[in-house]
């Protein structure tokens, strides 16, 4: 049997150099990897999205063993009975980013396997491929107009000096309409580049909030201290943020893996979470709280008069993921214990996260009753289905899926996942 | 022939004017066992020899004191060299076996015997392809391994291409390759098993999962030996073959050996090159400035060429008191591959990335036999280097159309910078192996080896390339011991052996914050097995095999990769149970032949290193089990030598035994491993048509290889409707060969892929499709 490696968030270039390395000494062979889907008949007459008439829920399983394959599948419902890829389900062909825009969910390949594929329900309610196209490095950040029409995708090379590529990609016809390089931030002086941790459109207005990161590509976070977020117009993003704006009272917004660094309300307040635990990757950690800052709707600049503690409020701790769940309020995870080593949060050693609901305007954290202290380390953005959100919350020894009530924040174990654990739920 | 004899008369009569003598004995059989009739055995250097009789016997009643060379020939049969020891009073007995020669074969033979180290007799699962017969076809060495039940080759495209080999259902670095004996470990990409025309090579020794202590390896799932020497003799071997997409291989294979004086000089050289321009059907053209899909094209690869070139020079001595053999060898190599496309994607195109190799061995070699006591050593110092070439700021697809990149932009075609990495690999390699031969019956065997690997790293376009910046070394070592019990009355052979592995790397790598450390991981342990051969008639044979085999970590696994992939230290090696059994039934009378064979295989593999990450970095662990079984079959039929028919087929199921994943049951366990072949075979089928004369003779060939469809992913996970698949192989290729002045002249030509099937060995990854290929070679001895 060959030698597999199965690619992982965060991964893509070292073994990009690593393969090409291996290419020639011809001592692995990666074909297992081998990224593409045999139906590439490309379409190009824009479809209409059809209204779905499967009422059910699609989800992205990641199984167990091997190289983890990844399948996306549709079930009529998620609160009993198995979620399994056992003869159903469309397979990957690698680790995939999936992030839904209205109907239409994208998933998008990792280091070599440079192609994004949209899918939908077609007339008979049944998940198809409806487009792709690829890309240069790796789109690791996501985010979506307000229209629900537009997926924006960038690419964040890792190491050096470079262009985030901003990508604009027609949900309708899953085609690349045009695409923008920026660096959001950088100094050459001090080798200091930018990661995003979110692209969140408000209005005329794209935020993206930002990790200061060493340019060699060790992923040290060089001013831990501070959140910085990038404004530019929207839609006509430029080359350059038309201002950086920085908070001094926690630290830098978002985490890896998470596209929900910063998140809008109904009312078009935004809100991020700042985590700077060690082990959620922060090298060094950040001597700010944890904690929630606040623009307010219409405006550029952070709201002074909001700044929520995570780590002083009751319930509180080191947040290491948020989502918008509606009504001014945020599903959440907090590190009970944020000892661990550096980035043992995203592993499946140390199962130390609880799930909360956040009251955003009146600044409180409830846990959610009945849900395990779990691991995590990649979610797609949550879907909220009639007030309730549908989690993968996986254990030590079991992976389920919990339907969270979060008008009261109580958590019921619903199917149970054959596999490493759903990376989201949509509904198309 | 009668002349022969009466020569060999006379020299018998001389014979016994010699004083201090004593007989040596025994039996002459053919590869099936059978006796032959009217062979000669002679000592060399001398006049002393004699003649088989109808029973294969013979005996050579006065031979002098001390150690010989006894050659044994027969007519259509490979001459055999076998070392003796003549004592005072105590009468040595042989067996020796001849393999049919190249006059008497209409097509390559696969059979279960290695001359060198009379295998045949042992019970290793072991397929020996004698070249001698098809060395002037248009065949290449991946092409006439294919015909070896238990093998399969993935190639990723044309000549140079990358390809993976599983034998038995392990493969890649779990199989090792060796020249002569000498593993090929890190000798570079010129230099690796599809880079030798067939001209250059004797035979090609493939051990399924129990690999001889002589082969100084960690061979996980068994080995490939190819055997070069053409001992002693004046040759010259010249060829030259050309073919569809401006491919042209050729090779010069020569040695002039002075028996008088002992001394010999040996040129061994190749140049290949294509220009891999097949034709690719329906590939995706992207648009370059966004990306999207623009349709689907039939377009010839404009980036796909590979070139390389070997010059082996040898000079030494043979048959000296101080040496049976000595000699200095030098080797250079070099070769320049261009990438159409990273060998698992072809949504990625390139029009500049490209890899090159050059390397160059130094070896001295020993070979002598005090008595009873036989000393093989040699030593090797290698300087290897591998560039990966990602300047190009220009940006290709499909069509050929390309942009060039912004000013600003730093991406390579492949790497997220343009990159120009230089990896420089200093090897020194050494093994020594004894054999003791205490009687007829029993003999020990002690093989220790050495291999030493220093690496660094430099990339002279990125600096932030920090692969291997630091240098590390790895240092191997094997030892083989082994016991052969043999019994010729009985028909017995017993081999139970011992290997020790030690492992010993000095690993640095660099933290977040710039600093170096340095690490020094280390491990021993202990592999054993047995093989045992038993032949209840000259017909039927049974042999088995086990072998607890190890394979030590490769330098990246433990390495890491300078950033993303760190080191692990603590990495331990991939551990086998390899069992084999095996069935022969061979007969033949003057007409018809039938030879049999079918093998059971079981591996149970434990601790397969697998990435792990964790964010976004991660390390290689031992995560995975798998366990193998099978069964191949083989058989051979063959009328005069008019027709020759053979055929074999494998069945393996292979099935992933790793109860757990991170915790959680890992749901694929006890399921069959995807995106690897589990049927497959060969047929082909020999005729010669037209045979003017006894020198000249025309040939036909036909040949079938067939792989059942196999899915890309797990087969009982997602939709059965929409699943990817390696669409099944069923390639014809044809050859015709004539053959003039018993091989002194050859022509030989072949289409393959006749039909011009859309073939696949990975997950679209198109192999070319038909081509034509024309060759022409000259031998004289």
């Amino acid at each position: 049997m060959k030698m597999k490696i199965p690619f992982s968030f965060g991964l893509a270039r070292p073994l990009s150099v690593l393969m090409a390395c291996t290419l020639l000494l011809g001592s692995c062979s990666n074909d297992d990897n081998a990224p593409m889907n045999p139906v590439s008949q490309p379409d190009p007459q824009p479809q209409p999205d059809p209204d779905p008439v499967s009422s059910g829920i699609t989800f992205a399983l990641k199984t167990t063993g091997g190289d983890e394959t990844e399948f996306i599948i549709n079930e009529p419902s998620l609160e009993t009975g198995m979620l399994s890829a056992d003869g159903k389900g469309i397979e990957q062909t690698g680790w995939r980013f999936y992030y839904p825009v209205g109907k239409t969910l994208f998933a998008s390949g990792y280091s070599d396997d440079n192609q994004c594929a949209g899918y939908t329900a077609d007339e008979k309610g049944e998940i198809v491929k409806k487009g792709e196209f690829i890309f240069e490095n790796s789109l690791e950040m996501f985010g979506a107009d307000e229209a629900a029409e537009t997926l924006l995708a960038m690419e964040i090379p890792r190491v050096g000096f470079a262009n985030r590529r901003l990508h604009f990609v027609d949900a309708n016809t899953v085609n690349v309409s045009k695409i923008v390089g920026t660096r959001i931030f950088e100094d050459q002086k001090d080798s200091i580049v930018a990661w995003p941790t979110a692209l969140q459109v408000n209005g005329d207005k794209l935020f993206v909030p930002f990790h200061k990161l060493d340019a060699k590509g060790f992923f040290a976070t060089v001013s831990p201290d501070s959140a910085f977020v990038a404004v530019y117009d929207y839609p006509n993003v430029g080359t350059e943020p038309i201002k950086i704006i920085s908070d001094a009272r926690t630290s830098n917004i978002g985490v890896n893996g998470a596209t929900t660094g910063m998140v809008k309300t109904d009312g078009g307040d935004m809100y991020s979470f700042s985590c700077g635990a060690t082990m959620a990757g922060f090298a060094p950690a950040s001597t700010k709280p944890s904690g929630i800052l606040k623009i307010k709707a219409g405006e550029t600049d952070f709201d002074t008069d909001y700044f929520f503690d995570i780590e002083a409020a009751t319930n509180g701790g080191k947040l290491f993921w948020f989502d918008y769940v509606g009504g001014n309020k945020a599903i959440a995870r907090i590190l009970t214990d944020d000892s661990g080593p550096a980035w043992s949060a995203y592993g499946r050693d140390v199962f130390t996260q609880k799930l909360v609901i956040i009251d955003l305007e009146n600044q409180t954290i409830t846990d959610v009753a009945n849900v395990p202290l779990h691991a995590k380390r990649y979610s797609s953005p949550i879907l909220v289905d009639e007030g309730k959100v549908y989690v993968s919350i996986e254990t030590a020894t079991a992976a389920d899926v919990f339907v969270v009530d979060v008008e009261n924040a109580t958590g019921a174990k619903g199917a149970e996942i054959v596999g490493k654990t759903v990376k989201g739920f949509f509904k198309l | 022939m009668y002349k022969k004899v009466f020569l060999l008369a006379l020299f018998f009569f001389i014979g016994f004017s010699i004083f201090g003598q004593t007989a040596i004995s025994g039996t002459v059989v053919d590869e099936a066992g059978s006796p032959l009739l009217g062979a000669t055995v002679l000592l060399q250097n001398s006049v002393i020899g004699a003649v088989t009789g109808a029973d294969g016997s013979f005996k050579i009643s006065r031979a002098p004191i001390g150690d010989h060379l006894l050659e044994c020939t027969s007519l259509g049969y490979t001459t055999k060299v076998v070392p003796v020891t003549v004592q005072e009073g105590n009468e040595v007995r042989l067996s020796i076996r001849l393999l049919r020669s190249a006059e008497e074969l209409d097509e390559m033979v696969v059979v279960g015997t290695s001359k060198a180290e009379q295998l045949k007799e042992q019970g290793f699962s072991v397929a020996v392809l004698e070249t001698a017969t098809v060395k002037n076809t248009n065949l290449d060495i991946n092409q006439l391994l294919k015909t070896v039940s238990g093998v399969n080759i993935r190639e990723s495209g044309g000549l140079g291409s990358g390809f993976d080999l599983s034998l038995n259902g392990l493969s890649g670095n779990q199989i090792r390759y060796f020249i002569d004996g000498v593993p090929m470990e890190r000798f570079g990409s010129s230099l690796t098993l599809n880079n030798f025309p067939p001209n250059l090579v004797e035979r090609i020794e493939v051990f399924k999962g129990v690999v001889p202590t002589t082969l100084g390896a960690d061979a996980l799932g068994g080995a490939i030996n190819i055997t070069t020497a053409y001992r002693g003799k004046s040759f010259l071997d010249v060829s030259y073959a050309y073919g569809s997409f401006n491919t042209h291989i050729a090779s010069v294979n020569g040695q002039y050996a002075d028996k008088g004086k002992g001394h010999f000089f040996k040129v061994s050289s190749f140049y290949n090159h294509s220009d891999n321009d097949y034709l690719m059907r329906d590939v995706p053209v992207f648009d370059l400035e966004l990306g999207n899909n623009l349709g689907t094209i039939d377009i010839d690869r404009f980036h796909d060429d590979y070139s390389s070139a070997m010059v082996t020079l040898e000079a030494g001595v043979f048959d000296k008191k101080w040496a049976d053999g000595a000699s200095i060898m030098l080797t250079g190599a070099l070769n320049r591959k261009n990438y159409q496309h990273p060998d698992n994607n072809i949504l990625r195109v390139f029009g500049g990335f490209r890899t090159e190799g050059e390397s160059y061995l130094g070896r001295i070699n020993y070979s002598k036999t005090f008595h009873k006591l036989h000393i093989k050593a040699y030593a090797l110092l290698g300087k290897v280097r591998e560039s990966v070439i990602d300047t190009s700021a220009f940006k290709y697809n499909w069509a050929g159309d390309f942009i060039k990149r912004d000013d600003d932009d730093p991406k390579g075609e492949l790497l997220e910078r343009r990159s120009f990495l230089k990896l420089d690999d200093i090897v020194a390699n050494s093994q020594l192996t004894m054999g003791y031969r205490f009687n007829d019956y029993g003999s020990l065997g002690l093989t220790l080896n050495q291999n030493r690997l220093k690496r660094t790293g430099d990339d002279i376009v990125d600096p932030l390339n920090r692969v291997f910046e630091a240098p590390n070394t790895i240092n191997k070592n094997v030892v083989g011991l082994s016991y052969t019990y043999k019994n010729i009355v009985k028909g017995i052979e017993i081999t139970p052996f011992l290997k020790g592995y030690r492992f010993k790397g000095s690993i640095t790598s660099e933290g977040i914050d710039g600093t170096l450390t340095t690490s020094a991981p280390r491990f021993e342990d202990v592999g054993y097995g047995a093989a045992i051969a038993y032949a209840r008639s000259p017909k039927l044979s049974f042999k088995t095999s086990y072998e607890l085999a190890y394979r030590i970590p490769e330098a990246f696994e433990i390495l890491g990769d300078g950033i993303y992939i760190t080191p692990n230290p603590g990495l331990g090696p991939e551990q086998s149970d390899n069992f084999n059994f095996g069935i022969r039934y061979d007969t033949k009378n003057n007409n018809f032949g039938l030879d049999a064979e079918t093998n059971l295989f079981y591996r149970n593999s434990k601790n397969f290193i697998r990435f792990n990450p964790l964010g976004p970095f991660g390390e290689f662990e031992n995560l995975n089990n798998v366990r193998s079984v099978g069964a191949e079959a083989a058989l051979l039929l063959r009328y005069r030598r008019l027709l020759r028919l053979s055929t074999n087929l494998t069945y393996q199921e292979i099935t992933d035994q790793t109860a757990f994943d991170e915790g959680l049951p890992n749901i694929n366990f006890k399921s069959k491993v995807p995106n690897i072949p589990y049927l497959f075979g060969n047929a082909q089928l020999g005729i010669v048509p037209f045979k003017p004369n006894e020198k000249n003779e025309l040939s036909l060939f036909w040949n079938l290889r067939f792989v059942q469809e196999f899915f890309l992913i797990w087969e009982n996970l997602g939709d059965p409707n929409q699943k990817n698949v390696i669409p099944k192989q069923f390639i014809q290729d044809f050859r015709v060969q004539y053959t003039m002045k018993e091989g002194k002249y050859n022509l030989a030509l072949a289409v393959n892929n006749v039909f011009d099937q859309l073939a696949f060995d990975n997950f679209s990854i198109q192999r070319p499709g038909r081509s034509f290929n024309i060759k022409l070679s000259y031998f004289i001895h």
